[in-house]
């Protein structure tokens, strides 16, 4: 089941996903031995993107397909996403809207087992502070389209500094105009040019004291 | 195209495209709402009227005073439905009188419009999905626009301000992607390919023949052949193959066709793809990057095929120093030319950066020259 199961996924197949996700219920599989043959799949996946073998459209719907595999068991993201790698705040800055990029990368960190806690658009500065101390976060990541929004996200970061956080919390921007320059101007520690990249972020600022 | 001139500028720009040697690499100011912000007016004045825009187009150019053309000479808001399938927060309506537009990212199109789009014929599909869906009044707003296009070619060219382009050609793949959203419509391309080219098949035909037959006769240098959501770091390689690639190459050749300089205007990563670029005709092409291309890969690979114009980054031109964004610029004329280099900003200039940081880049271009 295992082999198929991730093999099916990385090549993209939702039905054949979805078919063997229901062959395994039926045959009394256990969840989570389903749910590490999906996330297997979705670090190939992840491997394929950094070996510029595939691309952002692999990464979405290799995550829609997680996200039905999960629901073909009867559970939902938060099977996936217990924090077993780290719990990521993330949202796009205040005076921004635009979400596509934050949403890619939303999907793709809960695909790969971090608990995302998605704040939306537009968001004061005080709710990533609020959301952060109430979810235990370890990563915050702030999106911008917008150059204007610079001064929002680097609000954002000192109120993380203002509120004691900042040491606790590793802060990552993205958006189309971030730079790893502005992310040292701003004070962030780090910049997401992909959701891929933002996954290999995230769990490196887990993984490197954090959490 | 550009023909030959007596102004230095507008022969610096037609060599530029012909990849000839040029006495300086022309520097190209695509200021949009960046125009306003340094004139100090309001945005919702300079989308008040096109011509307004082109005006503060004009004075923008003059105060940064070196610099040889604009990209675009006039900015109208209700071109960006027409494009993308979805709603505009305006300033001084959704938005602060003078904070910049925002694009919705709401996802209007659903894919029981595949069918409607076949069934109505995309003209009318567009039409009704806007006026109805979308904003009321939108039609209205941009057939003005483009009534206006004569006057703004009267006032750019009275002022002596030369210019590339008058208007976008469409490739399917934007449209539908921006009314569907993007993640929905990669979802639409693995599920339902098939409908999905249908729909690109049918609404393709003739869909830009308007706005090149305009631009023709109103003897505009260039057209954009846009590019976005489609860029190559986005899609897996057949989907690229099949949605994207056929499409961008057909707009290049009728723009081409019709004597205009195709200017594709790339956003996002397309260095993947760079060697399918040399398929477009030779000594005709301006490929606009917008900073996340690798703009040097680009110039090995296309720099005796066509022009390359930018990428000076946003970030950059928005909170560097001039300092900083003349030392940026200086390694780019010195990598991308000394020929088939325009010198731009990686798409528009942002509407923060300070007119020291874009005249930086001008001075940069000047000072190479010598």
């Amino acid at each position: 089941m295992t082999e198929t199961l991730t093999s099916a996924l990385v090549e993209m197949r939702e039905d054949d996903v979805l078919a063997a996700v229901r062959a395994a219920r039926e045959a009394g599989a256990v969840p989570a031995d389903v749910i590490a043959a999906l996330q297997a799949g979705m670090k190939t996946i992840g491997d394929k993107y950094e070996a510029c073998e595939y691309f952002l459209s692999e990464l979405i719907m290799s995550a829609e397909i997680f996200k039905n595999a999960l629901a073909e068991l009867g559970l939902d993201q938060s099977a996936a996403d217990t924090g077993t790698r780290g719990t990521v705040v993330i949202g796009t800055v205040h005076t921004d809207i635009h979400d596509i990029g934050k949403n890619i990368v939303a999907s793709v960190l809960s695909a790969n087992g971090f608990r995302v806690v998605d704040l939306g658009v537009d968001v004061p500065v005080q709710e990533f502070v609020e959301a952060t101390q109430e979810s235990g976060a370890q990563v915050v990541g702030l999106s911008c389209l917008l150059t204007t929004a610079f001064p929002a996200m680097q609000d954002t970061i000192a109120a993380f500094a203002a509120a004691g956080l900042r040491d606790q919390v590793s802060i990552i921007i993205g958006g189309g105009p971030v730079t790893s320059d502005l992310a040292e101007q701003l004070g962030a520690d780090g910049a997401g040019t992909s959701a891929q990249e933002a996954v290999n972020l995230a769990a490196a600022a887990v993984a490197g004291g954090h959490a | 195209m550009i023909a030959p001139s007596s102004d230095a500028r507008w022969e610096r720009l037609r060599k530029s495209v012909a990849l000839e040697p040029v006495d300086k690499i022309p520097v190209c100011l695509e200021g949009v709402a960046w125009c306003a912000r340094v004139l100090g007016m309001p945005i919702k004045e300079f989308l008040s009227d096109p011509l307004i825009a082109t005006q503060a187009n004009i004075d923008s150019f003059k105060l940064v005073g070196n610099a040889d053309c604009v990209n675009n000479p006039s900015y109208d808001l209700s071109s960006l439905p027409f494009l993308w399938m979805t709603g505009v927060k305006r300033p001084g309506f959704e938005v602060g009188d003078d904070e910049p537009w925002q694009v919705e990212e709401s996802g209007y199109m659903t894919t029981d419009d595949y069918d409607r789009i076949l069934e109505m014929g995309w003209p009318a599909f567009q039409a009704d999905f806007l006026e109805t869906r979308v904003r009321a009044g939108l039609l209205d707003e941009f057939v003005s626009f483009l009534q206006k296009g004569p006057a703004v070619i009267e006032k750019v060219t009275e002022a002596g301000v030369p210019y590339l382009c008058m208007a976008i050609v469409v490739q399917p793949f934007e449209s539908l992607c921006g009314g569907r959203t993007f993640s929905q419509f990669i979802l639409d391309l693995y599920r339902m390919p098939d409908k999905v080219d249908e729909v690109m098949q049918s609404m393709f035909v003739g869909l830009n023949d308007a706005a090149i037959a305009g631009c023709a006769a109103m003897g505009a240098p260039g057209v954009w052949v846009g590019g976005w959501r489609s860029a190559s770091k986005m899609l897996a390689q057949p989907l690229w193959d099949r949605f994207v690639w056929p499409y961008v190459k057909e707009c290049v050749r009728q723009v081409d066709e019709a004597g205009l300089i195709p200017i594709l205007h790339f956003d996002s990563d397309w260095t993947r793809d760079l060697p399918r670029l040399r398929e477009l005709p030779a000594g005709k092409c301006i490929l606009s990057l917008d900073s996340m291309t690798d703009i040097r890969q680009a110039k090995e690979i296309l720099g005796d095929h066509m022009c390359i114009m930018g990428d000076v980054p946003p970030a950059l031109l928005s909170s560097g120093t001039p300092q900083q964004v003349y030392e940026h610029c200086e390694r780019l004329v010195k990598d991308i030319g000394p020929t088939g280099y325009i010198l731009q900003s990686g798409c528009d200039i942002p509407i923060d950066a300070p007119l020291a940081n874009v005249k930086a880049m001008a001075d940069a271009a000047e000072a190479a020259a010598g």
